[in-house]
């Protein structure tokens, strides 16, 4: 499917060749018929069926109904005393938050001790680059790199944990714990409180932690 | 031809090929390419993806890695990333704008995915989605007619055709994004998805989500009303599907882009969600009668 959408895609811009080439030409309206033609018929069975064909795509928004239990990625960074903060997940960037966390849940039973290995040196590793880049009076998220604050913002918009230098640690993180937070709905919204936390890796493991690579 | 058929013949010639300035054609490559520069800019060494931990590109297919032509090692793709840039610069600034528009176009294909690439293929609300449609679109037509620095435009070009087509196809992709989201909610849900339930749920999770204090966010104050839910939902999907009008009548362009604009606001402060193409909301403003106006005045 994969190839066929490739294939989509090039369609398009082999018309759009053709029609830039007979762009002065007297027959030049019916090589801009096919064009439009092509994309108007793409783009109507992508949006009508909902399946995509990226860049003709569904642009389905908020379409379903909303799931009850819901799942956040929370990073915790540790220094040398063992004292825990939690890791602005904008030091991840250029992926989104939200897509690690996604990824994460999806792929959770799949990763394995070497998987958790690797992933946890990365976060920790983006973790300690994000904490000396806000401590330097720069900024934890990688992408304000240039616009600063007025950077384009992420379809969610991303939580910025890090306001203040008193949430980082003045020594590095040399540990790194990754939680689930895991609440429903309503019963958060009746209690703020009412979230659990579910560990799901530690890096690097903690001794005694018996499991083989 | 029949009469009726002629009349179809006809409005379709009028829609796509009636007589339209260079200068709007010109003004909607600046924008697609500002609008993209913008995002660009905005996702620091998206290239770098390539060196995460191979876990995250375990359940990348071959397959999908050959539909994006993401084949290439990070060092390529970062010299790509600065071409990016550069093309976009060019074809906002109308260097070479045709030929411009079309690499950044052909490039935005390539890197948009990397954003998604882990979890989707489809990457269509981060912003790049219509930038490179539009970017290849408009590299397909004169677009350096006007607003360009090199090669030289010709001076004042006569209203044509041919600057009409390729902004016609712009507007009616970006109203798509409407029509399609509001069609998507029917097809997935149906028409419960615009009860007040449905809504609050949407504002709870996604506050619950992605702010520090939910309970002290707009969405959880409009969740606790269920006529605010509501309205909230027969607003919003009334705005979707009339959207599409602002491509026949200037009275819709003059209600409905507003609209969309203010639609977007609230999607932002209650739903916590950014659409990044709101400054393609200018695609349906005449800047050529804006600056005849501003000449006479």
């Amino acid at each position: 499917m994969d190839l066929l959408r490739l294939g989509c895609f090039a369609v398009f811009v082999a018309l759009g060749l053709l029609a830039a080439r007979a762009g002065g030409r007297t027959d030049a309206r019916r090589f801009t018929n096919r064009l439009i033609g092509y994309v108007l018929a793409v783009t109507a069975v992508v949006g009508l069926v909902q399946q995509e064909s990226w860049p003709f795509t569904t642009w389905s928004l908020v379409s379903g109904t909303p799931a009850r239990h819901m799942t956040s990625l929370e990073v915790e960074g540790l220094d040398a005393s063992g004292r825990g903060y939690v890791v602005d997940l904008r030091v991840v960037q250029p992926l989104s938050p939200e897509e690690l966390a996604s990824w994460l849940k999806a792929n959770e039973d799949r990763l394995g001790p070497s998987g958790q290995e690797s992933l946890g040196r990365f976060l920790l590793q983006r973790a300690e680059e994000g904490r000396q880049r806000f401590l330097d009076g720069g900024r934890a998220a990688p992408n304000q790199w240039l616009l600063g604050p007025a950077d384009a913002p992420y379809h969610f918009h991303d939580a910025k944990t890090w306001k203040s230098t008193a949430q980082v640690p003045a020594a590095p993180f040399t540990r790194l714990r990754a939680w689930f937070l895991e609440w429903d709905i309503d019963e958060r919204y009746a209690d703020d409180r009412r979230v659990t936390r579910r560990l799901l890796f530690e890096y690097p493991r903690p001794p005694g932690d018996g499991r083989s690579l | 031809m029949t009469g009726e058929a002629s009349s179809g013949t006809s409005a379709w010639a009028r829609f796509w090929y009636g007589p339209e300035p260079a200068r709007n054609l010109a003004a909607a490559r600046i924008l697609l390419a500002a609008t993209a520069l913008w995002v660009v800019l905005s996702r620091h060494d998206l290239p770098g993806i390539l060196a995460y931990p191979p876990e995250m590109w375990a359940g990348v297919s071959p397959e999908r890695r050959v539909r994006f032509l993401m084949v290439f090692g990070v060092g390529f793709d970062r010299a790509l990333y600065a071409l990016l840039h550069a093309a976009l610069l060019c074809a906002l600034v109308g260097l070479w704008p045709r030929v411009a528009c079309f690499v950044a176009g052909l490039l935005c294909y390539h890197f948009a995915p990397f954003e998604t690439i882990i979890r989707t293929a489809n990457p269509y609300l981060r912003g790049l989605t219509i930038p490179c449609l539009g970017l290849l679109v408009v590299s397909f037509s004169r677009c350096g007619d006007a607003l360009a620095l090199w090669p030289r435009p010709p001076a004042q070009p006569p209203p044509s055709w041919a600057y009409r087509w390729p902004l016609r196809l712009l507007q009616v992709l970006f109203c798509q994004i409407y029509l399609f989201a509001g069609w998507s909610k029917l097809f997935t849900t149906g028409w419960s998805w615009a009860s007040a339930e449905n809504v609050r749920g949407h504002l709870l999770a996604l506050n619950q989500a992605l702010v520090a204090d939910p309970g002290a966010s707009w969405g959880y104050a409009v969740a606790r009303h269920p006529l605010a839910c509501s309205t909230l939902a027969w607003a919003g999907l009334a705005l979707e599907f009339a959207f599409p009008l602002v491509l026949f009548s200037r009275t819709a362009r003059r209600v409905l882009l507003p609209a969309a604009a203010v639609f977007h606001a609230a999607n932002s402060v209650l739903f916590r969600i950014f659409f990044q193409n709101v400054p393609l909301l200018l695609l349906f403003v005449d800047w050529d009668a804006l600056a005849r106006i501003r000449r006479r005045g």
